[in-house]
């Protein structure tokens, strides 16, 4: 990747600049995993999608199928410079496996804390996680919960984990961590139901207050939709906490690092290094704003596998571009569940 | 008489004085749910029938009649298939077939058989316990909890003709059910049973197959299967009028939403290389808009499935070219090719072109037998002669196109009124 993009604000840029960075890289990425991705290149091959012209819009690049990832190995690098594996929770059916080489997991943590610090600032925070210990270790159930934790964790400092293996408030730790950092800024990090389901009775049972935490927590809604609790909802109990600083996250580990975050007027952001679209499925053009379809991320992140263009199995709605009254620039948009009777996927399911 | 498992009668406790047809206790979530019919224990405890029945041809021919509306209203084709299959006149022809006077042999009832039909063709399970009706059997039959609208019409005119008097002896000897996945239930409708029969694919058989039946039971299985059509390109060239052809195609393919174990996923092209490509160029077009133009929806899940289906059978550098018709996507793919792609195959509408230059290169063909061959344009008289000389064909059903999803009582190599009776051998001493 060009490094000067790193130069540039993460949400800073209107569509033309925007544009004018993703496009060529994403070519060029396009041509690289044609060379070094047999499979790849076989799929382009047969869709009738030469390489070597790329397209001159985002609309017209081929998506790759998030679910590929599950039934193939896919990768652009030879199995000698396989640095580490990522899976996807494995509750249902084939896990996914992403192939990183050494570079590509250097460039996902780079990135993900360039878009993490402009949300949480530079300094680590104290960091309370509305999860308990054991989930990773346990790899049995080792899941998008634990992946997501594993992720985000080196954003804080001086974890805790405010619960059990029981699901119950490891009390003496959460008393002992609110004692000590109640009233400076810190992170809460955790999945969307267990932070409604668990953390949250917690402190309400004892009362607590957290006035400077800032909640990043994803995860799908699928299990607090079942519960009839909306985002509104879910916010408004965070409040009775004194938490109102409070980030919805959306991303694939099929693009870890390329996260896309919640602002203050509850859309999700693609920042700089990624774009989304909207697909749909039934006529394979790309959706009108806010037209329902399938979601389809870019990211300038996957070097060492061809996923940097993906069609994911969500249901959402782009919402806009460089016009949020929150002031970011880019596209923004929203997240509407699982496309029904899709193949089933961890995150959601992953309790 | 069946033994009486005590779980299950537990579990079928009628109220006492209660008259409803409905048992309280199958109502439960995640438990049984009784949709029609009388208790499994209950059903099982009849006597059989005889063979053809008057009262199985009479409800058989009453279904038939609901199925096919005499005033002409439009029925969803799978229904009208059904409806005309269990015309009493072809009823009438079976039995000829299976109650000749002359021949001695006596065909008799098992008892009771517990059907275990598959979710994605509907209408299937309708067959089936035709035939075990025909047969005499009572018969209990776990529909699957996922019931498309064509399942839906269709119990509701079974209901209907279920709750008339003159066809309480066929509700005596009904159960239709439905339950989740719950090994215990299975188990101990198996206990009931003297057949069981799985049309459910190769994971159902597998399942099932563990869960024991009593000794003296047969199982008759119908595992995943796949099917082709084969056309001849210089016929089709010979023709001037292809409508008939591009119908029955589309019969075949769409049907079930090619979902069906007859359902054609591979076209075999016979000919030589021009003669294909001419023939291929003059059929699709005419063929995508003949399919356009037919009453369809799609769900986006299916497209969706559709659409990933794609991508995995193209990764492997198997498939020559992609060819997305409005609803039929064509993959030509490269020879013998389509073997090993079907396992990604979803349906939904994806056809596998495959060219071959003579019919015996179907006899090499890898991978495992298919179920139905329906052809078009290749002359009987050399079908004839090659399924002659092989002496492992590499097909179960050979039919003309347009007849790939037409149920016959012989079915996956299977004489299945036969599998559902008993034939009793006699020798008597001359005296």
């Amino acid at each position: 990747m060009d490094s000067t993009l790193f130069d540039h604000p993460i949400y800073g840029l209107a569509h033309t600049n925007k544009q004018a960075l993703l496009l060529p890289e994403l070519q060029r990425l396009t041509q690289h995993h044609a060379q070094h991705c047999t499979e790849y290149a076989n799929l382009l091959d047969a869709f009738g999608v030469d390489p070597d012209r790329p397209p001159q819009r985002l609309e017209d690049f081929f998506p790759l199928a998030a679910r590929l990832f599950k039934s193939h190995r896919l990768k652009s690098i030879p199995d000698g410079q396989v640095f580490k594996t990522l899976s996807s929770s494995g509750t249902s059916g084939q896990p996914s496996r992403i192939f990183l080489d050494r570079e590509n997991a250097a460039l996902q943590s780079k990135v993900l804390v360039r878009i993490m610090q402009h949300w949480l600032g530079k300094q680590r925070l104290p960091l309370l996680i509305a999860d308990h210990a054991g989930v990773m270790a346990d790899r049995q159930s080792f899941s998008a919960r634990a992946a997501g934790i594993q992720g985000f964790s080196f954003l804080g400092r001086d974890p805790c984990h405010a619960l059990k293996a029981d699901m119950g408030c490891d009390l003496p730790a959460l008393l002992a961590f609110v004692e000590r950092y109640q009233d400076q800024p810190l992170l809460i990090f955790g999945f969307t139901y267990m932070v409604w389901q668990y953390l949250l009775p917690a402190l309400e049972a004892h009362d607590i207050q957290l006035p400077q935490a800032i909640l990043l927590h994803g995860g799908g809604w699928k299990k607090l939709q079942a519960l009839a609790v909306d985002n509104a909802a879910f916010k408004a109990r965070l409040a009775g906490r004194g938490i109102r600083r409070v980030h919805n996250y959306y991303g694939l580990v099929e693009q870890t690092g390329s996260v896309f975050v919640e602002c203050e007027q509850g859309h999700l952001h693609a920042p700089l290094f990624t774009d989304v679209l909207v697909r749909d499925p039934l006529r394979g053009r790309i959706c009108e704003p806010e037209e329902t379809g399938a979601l389809q991320l870019f990211s300038l992140l996957p070097t060492s596998y061809p996923g940097h263009v993906l069609l994911t199995e969500d249901l959402g709605q782009v919402l806009g571009e460089d016009d949020c009254p929150c002031g970011r620039q880019g596209r923004y948009f929203r997240v509407l569940g699982r496309i029904a009777q899709a193949e089933k996927r961890g995150c959601s399911d992953a309790y | 008489m069946p033994i009486e498992d005590q779980r299950l009668g537990a579990r079928a406790a009628r109220p006492q004085g209660s008259t409803t047809v409905v048992n309280p206790a199958y109502s439960q979530p995640d438990n049984i749910r009784h949709l029609l019919g009388r208790p499994p224990e209950e059903v099982a405890r009849q006597r059989p029938l005889p063979l053809f029945s008057a009262e199985a041809m009479g409800f058989l021919g009453a279904l038939s009649k609901a199925l096919l509306p005499s005033d002409g209203s439009r029925v969803p084709p799978e229904l009208a298939a059904l409806g005309f299959w269990l015309r009493p006149a072809a009823l009438g022809k079976l039995q000829a077939q299976y109650c000749p006077d002359a021949t001695g042999q006596l065909l008799r009832p098992v008892g009771c058989v517990f059907h275990l039909p598959p979710a994605n063709v509907p209408t299937l399970f309708a067959y089936g316990w035709a035939l075990s009706l025909l047969a005499g059997n009572a018969n209990i039959i776990r529909l699957s909890s996922r019931q498309n609208p064509l399942t839906k019409s269709l119990l509701a005119q079974i209901g209907r003709l279920l709750a008339a008097p003159e066809h309480s002896a066929i509700r005596q000897r009904s159960c239709l059910l439905s339950y989740g996945h719950d090994e215990q239930i299975s188990e101990q409708l198996s206990a009931l049973c003297a057949r069981r029969l799985i049309w459910g694919g190769d994971a159902t058989v597998r399942h099932i197959r563990r869960i024991p039946l009593p000794p003296l039971a047969q199982e008759i299985v119908f595992p995943d299967r796949h099917s082709c059509s084969l056309i001849q390109a210089d016929a089709l060239l010979r023709q001037d009028y292809l409508a008939p052809l591009i119908q029955a195609l589309y019969r075949d393919i769409f049907a079930f939403q090619q979902q069906a174990c007859s359902s054609p996923r591979v076209l075999f092209w016979l000919g030589k290389d021009a003669d294909i490509q001419a023939a291929r160029a003059r059929l699709w077009p005419e063929f995508d808009a003949f399919a356009e133009a037919q009453p369809h929806t799609t769900e986006r899940s299916d497209a969706m499935e559709k659409l990933i289906c794609l991508q995995q059978m193209a990764l492997g550098g198997m498939v020559r070219r992609i060819e997305p018709g409005s609803r039929l996507t064509r993959l030509q793919v490269h020879p013998a090719a389509s073997a090993q792609l079907l396992a990604y195959h979803c349906g939904h509408g994806i056809l596998l072109e495959e060219p071959i230059c003579q019919l015996q290169q179907l006899s090499d063909y890898p991978g495992p037998r298919m179920q139905t061959l329906s052809t078009w344009g290749c002359p009987a008289q050399t079908l004839h002669d090659w399924l002659q000389q092989d002496p492992m064909p590499p097909l179960d059903r050979l039919v003309p196109l347009g007849q790939a999803l037409r149920f016959d009582t012989i079915w996956d190599g299977l004489d299945l009124l036969r599998q559902l009776t008993r034939t009793l051998y006699r020798e008597c001493s001359p005296s």
